[in-house]
């Protein structure tokens, strides 16, 4: 049986575009960028003009723009440099990080950093919660730009407003990172109007390849993790992912070409899914609805089937041949780790318990839509009656 | 061909009267069909029993087949030659040379006993014979003996037989010498270590497995699989059997009072048990339970769940420590397995305040009105089986 992939939070098919870019640039340039013969040379020159395309298209400059193997690495790079440095102070991450953000704490308060979270309530970090949390002892914020879980879009313009008005008082350098894998080619964003300082991506997040991130980071606070050939501005060592990176540069290209008609064609397929899934009572949609005018993407939806742990109908849906994902696990133990983002948005624990994810895309059909929808509210009901619920 | 010869030192067995053959039969049975597809021989001797086997089968092969048979206590390679001091020298700094004594052993000595009381030198004489020969090839070599690294056996039987590297086994009586018992097998760590514990005095056993998908996982009876799997050459094999049970437990958690579920659910698995045992020929229950190690395993609740059963239960564990548990748990193997976060029982089904001390007759009732039987008749006839 087939599966229908509801998981694109998760990652995402490659492009039919990105898969032909790939296989010609390995086909055709295959030498090492670094060496100084021809062959090398025409690689080198391929990825500047592949570095400054996709400069453009994020509007930085190309000196701004570090290749990495994937936002887990982006993200490292950036925590990691903290590491460095020589006064300690605090660092204040959302209580919505993935955890290649959140899993840095433990390291961090390791080499004497405070380690803050900022809750997240109903979905959102408030800024003016964040302002109160700031001291003269801050060396870093970071803050996710769409939540991998509900796809909240956090006010990361005001946010940064609050950092840098800080700044102007305290005299002092905040830097502000911001973990945007599930924004990029979902979400139009301006990373200059944003006023990060740093941000990650991902490209199998926008039908690219795995294996590729970007990072985008202004200023010099960043230190390598590798060092090696002085690749990436000597910030990242280890020879270039030439074909991956062409195909990065082909997907993110598309996607934000196509960026309008895709978030309206999602939209659609988000309302229709929430016209359906109202039908059933013992559905709670965590994620704000597409109707309540909050800021939201629309291609991830976290819902709960009442008193069912996520990980039986995340079984459920796939035995009927649809993959979602399970935001926690039946297992006690497990559980209360990878609730805990979602308990500080105000579910309860056992709520955050029965938490399920969809997530889709452009190239979702209606009547995948439809199936899915129909398969959830049958089992759903099916479930609660064996359980004499009904 | 020359076979490989491997001595077994025999513990309990050896102890027993007009009836040792039995047990020393089954014993050979027991290793002879893990020795398979190589060829084996045995005799035995008072105390002893040698093993002769196909010098293709692998070393560690034969090894794991003898150390975990239980009624065995311990093993080696041994070579052998005729009771002639002379060979008994040659033979002697032969095996010097080999095994752990050409680790980095620095210090050893030699023990000899003799069954042949009419061999010209007395036990003494011989090990300080060999002692001297031993330290004049290889003199880099001292005597200790309080803590030597290496010892050399030397027994005086029908003929000379030498050894060096010892390997302690199982002890307990042999597999299939104490009748057939189910047992009760979780994904925890104790079920694994009571199949042990009874495997150990000679219990063949069949195990059953409840699994109520998709409130626990696939993941969840992989592990299950892979657990008997471990146990399997100390069971001697082992019939694996996996209950749907899904429906069962539904009803349960529909129709039964939420404190009350986990032992309704507990006496559930004990009748489909008994059924089961009755039609497998078992005359006995097993479980992994330890006196008040949970709430369904206090005096009143283990009572309760005992009263489901018709059958004789086994809890070897029932007066040992979790610590104990897992002491033996680490040793056989299954710790690592057991402890992988795939749980045997969806939260959804365990609540939050379980009885502690059950009303024994009104449990009954409960369990009566329940009306599960033709659920677990069910149940019981859509199982799968796997041998392991």
């Amino acid at each position: 049986m087939s599966t229908t992939y509801f998981d694109w939070a998760a990652t995402t098919p490659m492009s039919s575009e990105a898969i032909k870019t790939y296989n010609d640039t390995v086909k055709h340039y295959s030498a090492n960028p670094s060496a100084i013969y021809e062959s090398g040379k025409k690689v080198a020159t391929f990825l500047g003009s592949l570095r400054e395309q996709v400069a453009e298209a994020l509007k930085i400059t190309s000196q701004q723009l570090i290749f990495t193997s994937g936002a887990t690495e982006s993200n490292a790079l950036v925590l990691s440099s903290l590491l460095w440095k020589q006064r300690k102070g605090n660092v204040i991450f959302s209580s919505l990080e993935h955890p290649s953000v959140s899993q840095w704490a433990q390291l961090l308060t390791h080499s004497g950093f405070e380690v803050r979270t900022i809750a997240a309530k109903d979905g959102y970090v408030n800024p003016q919660r964040l302002k109160a949390m700031l001291d003269d002892q801050t060396q870093l914020v970071s803050i996710l730009l769409v939540s991998n879980l509900l796809g909240t879009v956090q006010p990361l313009g005001q946010i940064a407003q609050v950092i840098r008005a800080f700044e102007k008082q305290s005299g002092k350098k905040i830097i502000l990172h911001t973990d945007a894998v599930q924004a990029l080619g979902k979400l139009p964003f301006d990373l200059n109007e944003l006023d990060v300082d740093c941000a990650s991506f991902s490209a199998h997040k926008f039908q690219g390849p795995r294996g590729v991130g970007l990072l985008y980071h202004k200023g010099t606070f960043i230190k390598p993790l590798s060092s090696s050939g002085g690749q990436e501005q000597g910030l990242r060592g280890g020879t270039e992912n030439s074909g991956g990176i062409a195909a990065s540069a082909t997907a993110l290209l598309s996607s934000l070409t196509d960026l309008e008609k895709n978030i309206q064609q999602v939209t659609l397929l988000r309302q229709r899914l929430e016209k359906h899934l109202a039908q059933e009572p013992s559905l709670t949609l965590f994620s704000p609805s597409i109707e309540a005018g909050k800021p939201i993407v629309p291609h991830i939806l976290s819902l709960g089937v009442n008193g069912i742990p996520s990980e039986v109908s995340t079984r459920v849906l796939n035995d009927a041949g649809f993959a979602v994902s399970s935001g926690s696990a039946c297992s006690a133990h497990q559980a209360a780790q990878r609730q805990k983002p979602l308990i500080s948005t105000g579910l309860k624990a056992q709520q955050a318990s029965t938490a399920i994810r969809i997530s889709f895309g452009h190239l979702t059909t209606e009547a995948q839509i439809d199936a899915l929808a129909h398969t959830l509210l049958h089992h759903t009901a099916t479930i609660q009656a064996s359980l004499g619920r009904r | 061909m020359e076979y490989h010869l491997y001595l077994v030192k025999l513990g309990e067995i050896s102890l027993k009267g007009l009836n040792r053959d039995f047990f020393e039969k089954r014993l050979k049975q027991n290793i002879k069909a893990k020795l398979r597809p190589y060829h084996s021989q045995f005799t035995s001797q008072k105390g002893r029993l040698f093993i002769r086997v196909d010098p293709l089968a692998p070393f560690e092969l034969v090894q794991k087949a003898i150390t975990t048979s239980f009624g065995v206590v311990g093993v080696a390679r041994a070579l052998v030659c005729a009771k002639e001091m002379n060979q008994i020298i040659e033979t002697a700094l032969t095996l010097s040379t080999q095994g752990r004594f050409a680790q980095g052993c620095r210090t050893f000595k030699v023990e000899s006993v003799r069954s042949d009381k009419s061999f010209p030198l007395t036990s003494y004489q011989i090990s300080s014979t060999l002692g001297h020969h031993i330290l004049e090839a290889q003199p880099h070599l001292k005597v200790d003996v309080k803590k030597p690294d290496c010892t050399l056996y030397v027994e005086i039987r029908d003929k000379a037989y030498l050894y060096a590297s010892f390997e302690n086994g199982p002890g307990g009586l042999p597999v299939g010498t104490a009748g057939r018992a189910l047992t009760l097998l979780s994904g925890g760590i104790d079920s694994p270590v009571a199949a042990y514990m009874m495997a150990k005095r000679g219990l063949r056993q069949e195990a059953v497995y409840f699994h109520a998908y998709p409130y626990t996982s696939d993941e969840a009876k992989e592990k299950v699989k892979k657990l008997a799997t471990i146990l399997s050459p100390y069971l001697g094999g082992v019939h694996l059997h996996i209950i749907p049970f899904t429906n069962a437990q539904l009803h349960l958690k529909a129709n039964g009072a939420p404190e009350e579920q986990t032992l309704l659910m507990r006496a559930a698995m004990m009748s489909l048990s008994c059924q089961l045992a009755l039609e497998r020929r078992c005359a006995a229950l097993v479980t992994g339970e330890a006196l008040s190690q949970v709430a369904s395993q206090t005096l009143e609740s283990l009572a309760f769940t005992n009263s489901v059963s018709n059958l004789l239960v086994f809890r070897p564990l029932v007066g040992m420590d979790k610590q104990e548990i897992v002491h033996i748990s680490r040793t056989i193997g299954t710790y690592e397995t057991s402890i992988l976060p795939y749980d045997d029982c969806c939260t959804i089904f365990s609540p939050k305040h379980p009885l502690v001390r059950p009303n024994s007759e009104k449990l009954h009732d409960s369990y009566q009105k329940l009306a599960i039987e033709p659920l677990l008749q069910e149940a019981l006839e859509n199982r799968e089986t796997v041998k392991l």
